[in-house]
């Protein structure tokens, strides 16, 4: 059965989970900040170009869109069912809803290669490129496309490390006997992946829903 | 169950939540089809604030974690906004530059 081990410097188990707690959310705390960079360079662009913001959302997909959303609610339920299920020593329950989890953060990258690969028909490339542009050569349409890609992609490869996370915690449950005490480390997974999960509450309505529809 | 295992929330409260979740995205869906004029923007992001507290609140456990917890989610939010409003507000109250008559180059 796995043991947290207590470290030297804590004086007990409590006070060091407490610690392990406290620096993932400071972690994540950081990693808004990275977001937050362009979540403000959107408020910048859209105020600046607010009408051709507003033509361009509808070329986002909305049904893929709301799909993706659909999916990281049903992993952010699936981990925090595991979480919980794994404190009250239901750990084969735990074990494989951490790997729907996982399985999860797979399907929405799935859609949004989907998604991208759609738009790279319609010649919607980052930076601008395409003959999309061409054909809309305002300087609202490569900001607000930049924008899109930019966003989605880096919140795109935080889903793939977060599946990366959630597979690893999945196969550590499987492979060992894990029991309540072992429960914080599973939650230390799940904060990252519901971070990860109200990034995306908040990309939705921006790239797909706050447009001409 | 051992002291330093924390509580645990029930499994019907978990799917409760992921209901409630879901019902706020078809509510956001619906009304991006609705013509609300200026309140388009506000409602999508209010919403979307209103879902954040809520996984915030019960998956994250803020509602139970400890002050120094909350206080770096207070903080890292605080941030957000001050920063998106701010750069909004900036775009938005600019004066178009003023048109300065040419300098006629030295000889």
């Amino acid at each position: 059965m796995y043991e947290p081990e207590l470290e030297g410097h804590f004086e007990d188990l409590g006070k060091q989970k407490h610690a392990v707690r406290l620096g993932m959310w400071i972690f994540l705390a950081s990693e808004l900040l990275f977001f937050t960079a362009l979540f403000t360079l959107y408020a910048y662009y859209r105020t600046r170009h607010p009408a051709i913001f507003h033509e361009a959302v509808p070329h986002n997909p909305i049904l893929l869109g709301t799909l993706n959303t659909v999916i990281l609610i049903g992993g952010s339920t699936c981990i925090a069912l595991a979480v919980n299920l794994l404190r009250r020593g239901r750990s084969r329950a735990a074990a494989w809803l951490t790997v729907a989890a996982a399985g999860v953060g797979l399907a929405f990258l799935v859609v949004k290669a989907i998604e991208y690969g759609i738009h790279f028909d319609e010649g919607i490339y980052p930076g601008g490129r395409g003959h999309f542009f061409a054909e809309h050569p305002e300087d609202g349409w490569p900001i607000f496309f930049t924008l899109y890609f930019a966003m989605t992609g880096l919140h795109a490869i935080h889903v793939a490390v977060g599946a990366v996370l959630l597979g690893w915690l999945a196969w550590w449950q499987l492979r060992r006997k894990v029991g309540p005490e072992g429960a914080y480390r599973l939650e230390m997974g799940a904060l990252y992946w519901h971070f990860v999960d109200t990034v995306w509450i908040f990309l939705w309505p921006m790239f797909y829903l706050m447009g001409k529809h | 169950m051992p002291d330093s295992v924390e509580a645990s929330i029930s499994t019907a409260k978990v799917l409760g939540v992921g209901l409630l979740l879901l019902a706020l995205v078809a509510l956001s869906l619906v009304l991006s089809f609705v013509p609300l004029g200026g309140w388009s923007i506000p409602l999508a992001l209010g919403i979307a604030a209103v879902k954040c507290a809520i996984v915030g609140a019960v998956y994250m456990e803020l509602w139970e974690a400890h002050a120094s917890i909350r206080l770096i989610f207070v903080v890292g939010a605080g941030y957000v906004v001050v920063l998106v409003l701010l750069a909004s507000v900036d775009v938005a109250t600019r004066a178009p530059p003023p048109m300065l008559p040419p300098v006629e180059a030295r000889p």
